[in-house]
């Protein structure tokens, strides 16, 4: 199944862009994990209280509706903006109490595109530094990779949306 | 003497016992009664003439349409007519069936509960949603 779902993506869009993309997808949450366990590894000791990351937090609230995106695809600027008005989030009211919601654009902002360590300079390519986008799916690094695919393709069950990364790149 | 003694410490054993596998089987239900319950003291509170919650009003609620949002007319756009399936969120990612029966975890947080009706009726109706209708909300759901 998995396999003709991409075998026919494939048609579209080239393999080598897309590769490009899964490999990115892949550093993208090797990025996240890494700085994830970094933060624990220096607070030293381990307290009830903090045994939910932000990260954690990020992935429960978030991910409660959509996938959990890795924030290495927007710029902090892009995320605080997200954040900072969650009751109207893409047609949805998305609010969380402030201390939930701050914990989370402090994560996001913090592994965002501009500043998580090692990120490739691709992900920025083409965004004017006083533009933020607020859907992965505006930035030139999404379109370059996604553009030869036809809505059709967007349009299946499975897919839904543009925004479903997961309804064509299957996790493991 | 140590059959007086130890007599009531017997009783009440077996009487512990008792209660807690009446307990066990009450269980079921019970987080959301208490849910109910304080929906239906708030209810009472605003209204003395309230009698109690309606499962039927729950579910004309549940499958209503509204005008505020276009992509989420009503609570079952996404959590489908029947609350024993699973729903789809606008983006595809699955959520887990509403009714109690199929999914005993539902409505036993009111934390949870009162963050997921702030939103989602800020979301659909365009304000938050009365007393009334998360009571009966809740009745409708712990019926399915």
């Amino acid at each position: 199944m998995r396999m003709r779902r991409l075998r026919s993506i494939r048609r579209h869009a080239t393999v080598r862009a897309l590769c490009l993309g899964l490999a990115l997808a892949a550093l993208a949450i090797l990025l996240a994990g890494s700085d994830a366990s970094a933060d624990s590894a220096s607070s030293g000791t381990v307290l009830v209280a903090a045994a939910t990351s932000a990260q954690e937090t990020f992935n429960k609230q978030c991910g409660a509706c959509h996938m959990a995106y890795p924030p290495v695809f927007l710029p902090a600027r892009s995320w605080q903006a997200i954040t900072g008005d969650l009751r109207h989030h893409f047609g949805e009211d998305a609010s969380l109490d402030k201390a939930t919601t701050k914990a989370i654009a402090e994560y996001l902002m913090a592994n965002a595109a501009d500043r998580a360590p090692g990120a490739p300079a691709s992900l920025l390519r083409g965004i004017g530094a006083d533009e933020a986008p607020l859907r992965i799916t505006d930035t030139p690094f999404w379109r370059s990779i996604h553009g030869n695919i036809p809505d059709s393709v967007f349009a299946r069950p499975e897919v839904k949306t543009r925004s479903n990364c997961l309804g064509c790149h299957v996790a493991n | 003497m140590q059959i007086d003694k130890s007599l009531p410490v017997a009783l009440a054993m077996i009487a512990v016992s008792l209660l807690s596998s009446l307990a066990a089987f009450a269980a079921v239900g019970a987080a959301q009664q208490a849910v109910i319950d304080h929906y239906a003291a708030a209810a009472k509170a605003a209204d003395p003439g309230f009698k109690s919650f309606s499962a039927d009003r729950g579910h004309a609620f549940f499958l209503a349409k509204h005008d505020a949002n276009a992509d989420t007319p009503s609570c079952s756009t996404c959590h489908t007519a029947d609350p024993r399936q699973p729903g789809q969120t606008r983006v595809g990612k699955a959520i887990d069936p509403m009714a109690v029966s199929v999914n005993p975890q539902r409505f036993t947080d009111l934390e949870k509960i009162e963050l997921w009706f702030r939103r989602n009726c800020n979301t659909v109706l365009g304000r938050e949603c009365t007393v009334l209708e998360k009571g009966d909300y809740v009745t409708f759901m712990a019926s399915q």
